[in-house]
């Protein structure tokens, strides 16, 4: 199996990893012994230009070598193996709360078409989402299969909707707007 | 359907703009309420530097930043969504910041049950009859396609490819690819621009990626 | 008689279209002479068409013959399309409840203008493409009161507002502090709420025949709201029959009235 090698500005936009590697050739350049050890040891193997590319400008920053490295690490230790594949998915309204649980419209978001209504429990709601949980609340709702390292099991997520507040400066900036529009539906047009 | 052989779907969200790194962490999105508290404990974090910062939030988001490009990644398909409000809530918060451009990147990973409809996918994308001369058993490693306008008013362009693998997977898969690209042409409302173009183009640009598929699919089927 | 046939000129007719609750409700009225009238608008689930004007298009209206469009009330279920029809309708005239509050009502349009994509809140959107067109455009805007004729065609045919009454729309704006509350936070969406007061209800008067369209208007024990009111106050019912009534609230018993 081969990588693309490629770092042109398309690549580096569209590739998720900012360092791609190819085949051998170890490099070290201005950043001491101690991170030439690292990359030696690592087997995170770049070319050299790829290496100028990247790192050139490390050696002009001040900053504790442990982070550079973790950096240079993340690649290896990020690449967590966990996938999740949808059947469904639903973006759901809650529209009425009772003692027992709450009704929520459904929107089927896997096939589109009409809305539903579900009857929930509570416990239906993730502890760490209550804060949100409101007539009107927005959350997702989906179901599928999840392989977390290799060990594949069902799933059903729900999850809140978190977007933050309108700050008090877009809500000036909604009622000015709002006060113009009135103010010249009121003053400029014709009414029968 | 190619659907059934689906193996992984990861979602790649980049834009390109100036960006602090410094300012990215999980503390910072916890206390603009943008994750759930308890995404607090379960962070892995890498970096968080002026120049790049690299964690990623319990097992649902990657998020990468460095001071010319900002990226946010998934690879469950129940967080598409939450991914998208992550970005419409960041930038929401960061409305000042320059953005030139941005991509919807779509990443689907198919496993063909067997060697002999994997080497069919392969002849018919590629005919590779063509290099039998020049080279013992020539492989399809990539192969692209650009369209430079995209379909919609918006500008930036759409490329698609199909190729090996990037990483590690089962023996027969193949990687389908989408850069979904939208330039912002806006200097002063740049953020502005790339919310509302953003929210209006992320449902449809699946529904292009898929269609897209299943077109291809058509056709060497 | 083929329902997709347009009507002659001496015809009246009513097209009821969705129905039944759901998804929408849209009236779009014949009063002969080529004069049209819509009120309300939905869009089909599966193919996000918008009926109303799927209609008006399939019978083939000359879409500048519909002289009056009328927004009930701006839930969901009534307003999703309704500016496009607007918009497609050059003559046409736009009708809603004009309130004492409907300036702080404008601050609420704001909110879901800021909103924008992140929620599919028709309601404001609509509204405010309506509102936009009104104003960038010059098109016209007639305000719905009780008792009044907002449309009197050349042979004498009309539409007479009968709701929401004044009682209703004082009400109204003690509730708008807590949508603009609402309105304001990201992740939650507007519920349409019973008591359904707001919503215009109207009188045909075609000839020597009447309808009663009665929207979403519901009951309510309180004599000066809905239904209670309109038999009581409204001048415009007084001592006449109507020949049809259009069953309010989706065929919901919120929306039955005894004295109706």
């Amino acid at each position: 199996m081969t990588q693309n090698n490629s770092l042109s500005q398309e690549d580096k936009f569209y590739h998720t990893d900012i360092f791609e590697t190819t085949n051998i050739n170890t490099v070290s350049r201005g950043l001491g012994d101690y991170l030439q050890s690292i990359i030696e040891s690592s087997k995170f193997d770049i070319s050299k230009a790829e290496y100028e590319d990247e790192f050139e400008y490390l050696d002009n920053i001040e900053g504790d070598i442990s982070t550079i490295v973790n950096y240079m690490f993340a690649q290896r230790t990020f690449n967590l193996n966990v996938r999740a594949l949808c059947l469904q998915k639903w973006r759901g309204i809650v529209t009425d709360i009772n003692e027992d649980g709450f009704k929520a419209k459904l929107e089927d978001l896997t096939n589109g078409g009409s809305y539903e209504i579900g009857s929930f429990k509570m416990d239906f709601v993730p502890i760490a989402d209550i804060e949100m949980f409101k007539l009107g609340a927005i959350f997702y709702w989906s179901i599928g299969f999840r392989t977390i390292n290799y060990t594949k099991e069902k799933f059903s997520e729900v999850r809140f909707q978190r977007l933050p507040q309108i700050s008090d400066e877009d809500f000036d900036i909604a009622m000015d707007k709002g006060n113009e529009k009135y103010d010249f539906l009121i003053s400029a047009n014709e009414c029968i | 359907m190619i659907q059934e052989y689906l193996y992984k779907y990861k979602l790649n969200l980049v834009v390109l703009g100036d960006f602090n790194p410094a300012i990215f962490s999980p503390a910072w999105l916890a206390l603009k309420k943008l994750i759930r508290p308890e995404n607090m404990e379960d962070t892995q974090v890498h970096v968080i530097h002026g120049s790049f910062s690299l964690f990623r939030i319990g097992d649902w988001a990657e998020i990468k930043v460095n001071k010319e490009t900002f990226q946010l990644t998934t690879a469950r398909e129940d967080n598409f969504d939450l991914l998208k409000d992550l970005m419409v809530g960041i930038f929401t918060i960061l409305k000042e910041t320059p953005i030139r451009a941005f991509g919807i990147n779509h990443n689907k990973y198919f496993t063909v049950p067997d060697e002999n409809r994997y080497n069919k996918i392969e002849n018919k994308l590629a005919p590779l009859g063509n290099w039998n001369e020049i080279f013992s058993d020539p492989k399809l490693m990539r192969l692209e396609i650009l369209q430079l306008k995209r379909p919609d008013s918006n500008m930036g362009r759409i490329s698609f490819s199909v190729s090996l693998p990037d990483e590690e997977m089962p023996k027969n898969t193949l990687k389908v690819f989408m850069n979904d690209r939208f330039d912002i042409d806006d200097k002063i409302k740049s953020t502005e621009k790339f919310l509302k173009i953003f929210e209006k183009s992320f449902k449809s640009s699946f529904e292009q990626f898929d269609g897209v598929i299943d077109s291809v699919w058509r056709k060497i089927n | 008689m083929n329902v997709f046939n347009k009507p002659n000129s001496e015809t009246a007719e009513i097209t009821l279209i969705g129905t039944g609750g759901g998804y929408g409700e849209s009236v779009v009225i014949h009063l002969g002479n080529d004069d049209w009238v819509v009120i309300d608008s939905f869009k089909n689930p599966v193919t996000g068409k918008i009926l109303p004007l799927e209609y008006l298009e399939k019978i083939k209206v000359d879409l500048a013959h519909v002289r009056l469009i009328i927004c009930t009330h701006w839930h969901d279920d009534h307003i999703k399309g309704i500016s496009e029809i607007f918009e497609a309708c050059k003559n046409a005239t736009f009708c809603f409840a004009k309130f004492s509050s409907l300036k702080q009502f404008f601050v609420f349009l704001g909110l879901g203008e800021l909103k924008g994509e992140k929620l599919s809140q028709s309601c404001t959107e609509e509204f405010n493409k309506c509102i936009d067109l009104i104003n960038a455009n010059g098109r016209k805007v007639v305000y719905s009161s009780i008792d009044r004729m907002v449309l009197k065609t050349d042979s004498n045919n009309g539409i007479t507002i009968l709701s929401p009454a004044d009682a209703t729309h004082d009400k109204f704006e003690k509730k708008l502090g807590e949508l603009i509350k609402i309105g304001r936070d990201p992740n939650r969406e507007l519920l349409p709420r019973s008591p359904n007061h707001l919503s215009i209800a109207t009188l045909l008067s075609i000839g020597q025949h009447y309808a009663l369209l009665g929207a979403d208007l519901e009951i309510t024990t309180d004599k000066n709201e809905g239904w209670a009111n309109i038999i009581e106050n409204c001048n415009a019912i007084k001592s006449i029959k109507s020949s049809f009534f259009k069953i309010p609230h989706h065929g919901s018993s919120t929306g039955y009235y005894e004295l109706v």
